[in-house]
């Protein structure tokens, strides 16, 4: 998703689920910083890199391709932007190294999702906005591994077709031009070159789709690489309407404290009368949305939303003495941040994956 | 259907996706590129036969001038038998590499629909069976005695035996598009 959803749908939803004005900036500004909390920015304030959210792609573009890159890749992108939905599911006749990877393809309403929701009960309003992002991001990305990995995540581009609302298909296509922007009046996309390296960088996340999943508006089939050859329906329109109305029963049940959390709800009496203006912003074709969901939470909450400022909270971080660092924006931010990561490469370590690295009890244990 | 397609399904359910993901479609699919997978290895297989030929040719000067020894006689200049061994061996190649380029294009053309007909099995029954002579030759040429079995010929085998495995996978798909092709054809009369 982009910043449309991450900043401007998630203040829409904190405003619904009931929270102020103020509470719901930070928690909307806490959502999109998840985007660029990365390691430069992290080194730029003096913060711990272990801290870092995403990867710039020159920081990708400079990376090894090591497997403690690999570990170390797939710790951010499985914890922040493609948490997975069953640790557990099964595949027959598959290598270990082969089903490692596949269960980490994301998905939404899994176990993960519920624990991460969990973990932000009781805590800071930067928490909260973590966990946006992350259950945000599981119907977005959906179908995709926050892994380096080509038998996971590659797709077959001869095979997307957008379905449109009058039952037709148009074929979608690609070229490898970052520097024009997508062209939805053709169905010209761009996305990352195929690369028969199994761990190549080009092979992350949702790369080989392009930004197809982080647009609204698309309703697509196409053939994954993991799906054994069956195609696979992305309606970008119903999932990010599942989405955000997940995010509001979310919100409440942080706000008010209760902890019992369940999967496959979605409060759609919240959004009573704003169905309609809801569906129309995820259904219009623009690249980025942020105009409309920034007017529709205006008219919600009566604010003026100011535009996202990446520098906002630096400069008081910076400032800050040593052991009041942690109680700055920022700092609530990275112990949030460190703790959604530890939880979720806990997790992935118990079930023997090694991907996002080795678990720290082994450590402690081989020592002895 | 495990849990993980059960909330696929549940998620996307959608008729258009399941008249792509019946059986004789997904099948379809799969052997389609397969086939086309075993075409392109074919023809790249042509290339490293060419390329073998040539090096062996390069590397090994005693076949070199056991050549030219056989086919030069008294009267002939050794320039002049140079040449026609030179031809010689400019048609082999091309042949060799005629032979794959037909096999390989015409798995591709089958496997996305252009070519309708499966004569080219002939061919690709042929070439296995060749290819697994040559490959015995590599081993009888010193009676079975393995101390003289260098890297070298170790590698041309592996390789040799890869390109009998593509020529196998050929035929394997090639049937079973025909067979999902006619499945497909029967749903939809009954349809």
């Amino acid at each position: 998703m982009q910043m449309d959803f991450h900043y401007y749908a998630t203040y829409c939803a904190a405003i619904l689920a009931g929270y102020s004005h103020e509470e719901s900036m930070d928690i909307c500004y806490s959502a999109q910083f998840v985007d660029l909390c990365s390691k430069t920015l992290l080194g730029k304030i003096g913060a711990p890199a272990q801290a870092a959210t995403t990867q710039l792609q020159l920081e990708l573009m400079d990376g090894r391709s090591d497997l403690l890159a690999v570990q170390e890749s797939t710790s951010i992108w499985s914890s922040f932007h493609f948490l997975p939905g069953n640790l557990h599911k099964e595949k027959n006749r598959r290598t270990k190294l082969y089903m490692d990877k596949y269960r980490l393809v994301c998905m939404p309403n899994g176990e993960l999702v519920k624990k991460t929701v969990q973990l932000a009960m009781g805590q800071s309003l930067q928490h909260v906005g973590i966990a946006m992002h992350v259950l945000a991001d599981t119907w977005a990305h959906m179908f995709f591994a926050g892994t380096p990995s080509l038998v996971i995540n590659n797709v077959t581009t001869g095979d997307f077709y957008e379905m449109k609302e009058d039952g037709t298909q148009s074929r979608i296509f690609f070229r490898h031009n970052p520097s024009v922007p997508d062209d939805p009046e053709k169905n010209l996309y761009t996305n990352s070159l195929y690369q028969s390296s199994e761990t190549s960088v080009m092979n992350l996340g949702h790369g080989r789709a392009g930004h197809l999943p982080d647009y609204s508006y698309l309703k697509y089939r196409y053939l994954p690489a993991w799906s054994d050859y069956r195609m696979v329906l992305k309606d970008n329109p119903s999932d990010y309407m599942h989405a955000f109305c997940q995010m509001i029963y979310a919100l409440k049940k942080l706000r008010a404290g209760d902890d019992d959390i369940r999967t496959e709800i979605y409060d759609t009496d919240a959004i009573a009368g704003y169905e309609e203006r809801i569906d129309g912003i995820l259904k219009k074709r623009q690249l980025i949305a942020c105009d409309d969901w920034k007017a529709f939470g205006e008219e919600l909450s009566g604010m003026a939303i100011p535009d996202f400022d990446i520098e906002t909270y630096q400069e008081e971080y910076m400032q800050a003495a040593p052991d009041q660092k942690e109680e700055t924006f920022l700092g609530r931010f990275i112990r949030a941040a460190l703790a959604q990561k530890r939880m979720v490469c806990e997790e992935i370590q118990s079930t023997g994956n090694l991907l996002t690295g080795i678990p720290m009890r082994r450590r402690k244990k081989d020592k002895k | 259907m495990n849990q993980y397609e059960e909330t696929i399904q549940k998620i996307h359910d959608d008729p258009v996706l399941d008249a792509l993901n019946t059986p004789e479609e997904v099948g379809l699919r799969r052997y389609r590129s397969r086939l086309s997978l075993d075409g392109i290895g074919y023809i790249t297989f042509g290339i490293w036969s060419v390329v073998k030929i040539i090096a062996s040719l390069f590397l090994s000067t005693e076949f070199y001038t056991k050549m030219i020894g056989y086919m030069q006689t008294e009267d002939e200049p050794e320039e002049l038998v140079k040449l026609v061994f030179g031809v010689f061996i400019a048609i082999v190649c091309i042949m060799t590499l005629l032979v794959h380029f037909k096999i390989g294009v015409a798995a591709i053309r089958y496997s996305n629909g252009t070519r309708k007909t499966r004569g080219f099995l002939f061919l690709v029954l042929i070439m296995i069976v060749l290819t697994a002579h040559g490959l015995s030759t590599y081993f009888t040429q010193h009676d079975y005695d393995i101390k003289f079995l260098d890297d070298t010929a170790v590698a041309s085998a592996i390789a040799d035996l890869t390109g009998i495995f593509i020529l196998i996978d050929m035929v394997i798909s090639a049937s079973r598009i025909k067979r999902f092709r006619r499945l497909q054809r029967e749903a939809k009369q009954e349809d």
